[in-house]
């Protein structure tokens, strides 16, 4: 089959690789669609230090179940699936603790094992998610990064009547403003690509703004999201935080940055800071929230493009040009 | 009277200054015993908006000895718990609930007169009873408060595997607040013998000798103790060479909860990456709110105790050396100024 190859750290072809063989409780979903996500650049990139190479990456999928392994107990043959992309084992101490995102001998799509810039990809079969009658078909790579914002939604705790500064409206930044503004929150977004600025009102902003010059930095919010990952972002975040107030992590910062916490600070204002980390319990509440028609997903989808323009494609996110890029797989 | 008194930072003086009498609402407490806290040493420095001329002095029990007008609820001669936290009720935050971050708070022993004197002044609203306690018992109520406060903030799920580092009074009154709250497992580290000894007679399931000089040692048993980490670990130190190795002794997912006060200056370097990417929390809480009466009836049914914390006593007169023991001498755990 046709695949996105990354071999090692900054080299990556389109290649002729064997078809996967389904393994004792997985399925073989031939993708339709597969969203690119910063992630997908950091590891094209060699900027995540988990990843296993050679390695196909894509996370964000959709399409049908083709093949069923041994024992493999999930939707059946003909399925048009969302794919919970999380690997994990189950048994260890985060397992079952319930943190199944935290899994010792876990990983992920298109980081640790294959992921679906592909024809055909394996997964197990109780991460199958079912898309519903009425779903577009192109909406359902959204999943993902829609169960990512949820689960950070979870992790800052309840929102109602809350103000809220997100900064960054990539596609995270604006699912998670939609999600805040549903939540009942007061939301302004920081961030600085007029396209980006004009989808975070599409998506329940109360402002957007290019800085937060723009807005009362002494007033400051009582939750604070970064979603760029940009450590300067972070820090000046860290001071906008209201005091009683939480900040949370969301954006994914390179490995080696480092932003300055004073202790103090957290002790005087009382601050909470929370990081997020993908999906956890969160894949099927999202699926039903796509199918809710409460997100605009359609206002968030560019026009998606063959896998041979994949690496087109990876450019314009670099870039930040546009908002969620797809391939169609074949 | 007599008190101590500031004129500025580091210059105290005890001096004869005029009795205090009660205004509207308020009753004159004649101090019985005062706690000395790591504030007071702060406050010695000019750290934490002293006012001056300041009397300090925010842990105070003292005994009711003249009613202003209005002031209910009390009779003269009761032994009362003074909340110094004094609130406008009026700020956005005070209507938030949230009255330790009030826009116009006032403190008792830190902003306005406290309890390093023969008498001071305090609201009625702001007295709890605590006639059937002992004094040595009845003083821990503020610090007791604050701690519960923390753990409001905390929020620990029960089970959880909890290490405390440090062994003051604060370290001490959370082990035992934890003990009590259903901590899963609990362990306290700190770098004196005698105060570990303390911990485990206040029901640490373990604990760890760990030298701030010398770390090494400490950290490898705490490592062997949780190989992954602990659920939840608390900073009771406030020290930043603490707070430096604290973040890598919490278990992914787990929560840092900062609850010593660091030095202003202090800045600890933090990777939002590992942040996310190993789901942590790192939380603080802040003197105490709404848990005052709660702090009297854990005393009162003694969930926790004053035994063997208080380790120095003063008079009055003695206060500059009490400020020098707290601030110095590794072996007090809780020093009180007797009146």
């Amino acid at each position: 089959m046709k695949a996105v190859v990354v071999s090692e750290p900054g080299r990556w072809e389109i290649d002729e690789v064997p078809d996967p063989v389904p393994g004792p409780d997985e399925v073989v979903v031939e993708v339709e669609r597969c969203g690119i996500c910063g992630t997908d650049l950091h590891v094209v990139a060699g900027e995540i230090p988990t990843v296993r190479y050679p390695v196909i990456p894509g996370h964000e999928f959709s399409g049908r179940v083709v093949g069923i392994g041994p024992g493999a107990s999930g939707p059946p043959r003909g399925t048009f699936v969302a794919v919970d992309p999380m690997v994990y084992c189950g048994h260890c101490q985060q397992c079952r603790s319930g943190w199944t995102n935290l899994c010792a001998n876990g990983g992920g799509l298109g980081t640790t094992v294959d992921g679906a810039f592909a024809r055909y990809v394996t997964v197990r079969s109780d991460r199958c998610e079912p898309v519903p009658e009425g779903v577009p078909a192109e909406w359902a790579p959204i999943t993902e990064p829609l169960s990512c914002a949820l689960h950070a939604l979870d992790r800052a705790g309840p929102v109602v009547g809350a103000d809220v500064l997100v900064t960054g409206a990539g596609p995270a930044g604006l699912l998670l403003t939609r999600l805040l503004s549903l939540g009942g929150a007061r939301v302004d977004v920081v961030e600085r690509i007029p396209l980006r600025r004009g989808a975070a009102t599409l998506f329940g902003a109360d402002r957007a703004v290019a800085s937060t010059d723009e807005l009362d930095r002494e007033r400051g919010w009582q939750v604070v999201v970064d979603a760029s990952g940009n450590p300067a972002a972070i820090q000046e975040g860290l001071s906008l935080v209201r005091r009683a107030g939480t900040f949370v992590i969301f954006g994914v910062a390179r490995d080696d940055a480092r932003v300055e916490l004073s202790p103090y600070d957290v002790f005087k204002r009382e601050l909470t800071i929370v990081g997020t980390n993908s999906v956890r319990h969160s894949f099927g509440r999202a699926m039903a929230l796509l199918a809710s028609g409460r997100i605009p997903a359609d206002k968030l989808l560019d026009e998606a493009v063959p896998l041979d323009e994949i690496g087109q494609a990876f450019d314009r996110t670099r870039q930040g040009l546009g908002l969620k890029a797809t391939v169609l797989a074949h | 009277m007599q008190a101590a008194v500031y004129d500025r930072p580091r210059e105290l003086r005890l001096a004869e200054v005029s009795d205090p009498m009660p205004g509207p609402g308020e009753v004159r407490l004649r101090s019985r015993v005062t706690g000395v806290c790591g504030t007071d040493v702060h406050l010695h420095d000019g750290e934490f908006f002293p006012v001056y001329p300041l009397i300090p002095g925010h842990e105070v029990i003292g005994e009711v000895d003249m009613l202003g007008e209005q002031a209910e609820g009390l009779a003269i001669g009761q032994l009362v718990a003074l909340d110094n936290m004094l609130t406008c009720g009026l700020c956005d935050k005070c209507r938030q609930g949230r009255p330790n971050f009030c826009r116009h708070l006032r403190a008792l022993g830190v902003t306005d007169p406290g309890g390093f004197a023969e008498y001071l002044v305090a609201p009625a609203a702001k007295c709890y009873p605590v006639d059937d306690l002992d004094l040595d018992t009845a003083v821990l109520t503020e610090p007791v408060a604050c701690a519960i406060h923390g753990l409001d903030v905390l929020a620990m799920r029960p089970g959880s595997d909890v290490l405390v580092l440090g062994a003051g009074p604060s370290g001490l009154i959370l082990t035992q607040l934890l003990r009590q709250s259903g901590a899963g497992r609990l362990t306290v580290a700190a770098p004196t013998e005698a105060k570990l000894e303390l911990a485990h007679h206040f029901g640490a399931d373990g604990t760890v000798r760990i030298e701030r000089e010398d770390p090494e040692a400490g950290a490898a048993a705490l490592s062997d103790l949780a190989p992954e980490g602990f659920d939840i670990v608390i900073d009771a130190t406030g020290a930043l060479g603490v707070l430096n190795r604290a973040l890598g002794m919490v278990r992914d997912g787990g929560v840092l909860f900062v609850y010593g006060m660091a030095d202003k200056a202090a800045r600890l370097p933090i990777s939002p990456y590992d942040v996310f990417r190993r789901e942590l929390t790192i939380k603080g809480s802040f003197a105490q709110c709404f848990s005052f009466d709660r702090a009297v009836l854990a005393l009162r049914h003694g969930r926790v105790r004053s035994d063997g914390l208080i380790t120095h006593r003063f008079p009055l007169a003695s206060y500059p050396q009490a400020v020098e023991t707290v601030r110095n001498d590794r072996a007090c755990v809780k020093a009180v100024v007797q009146l």
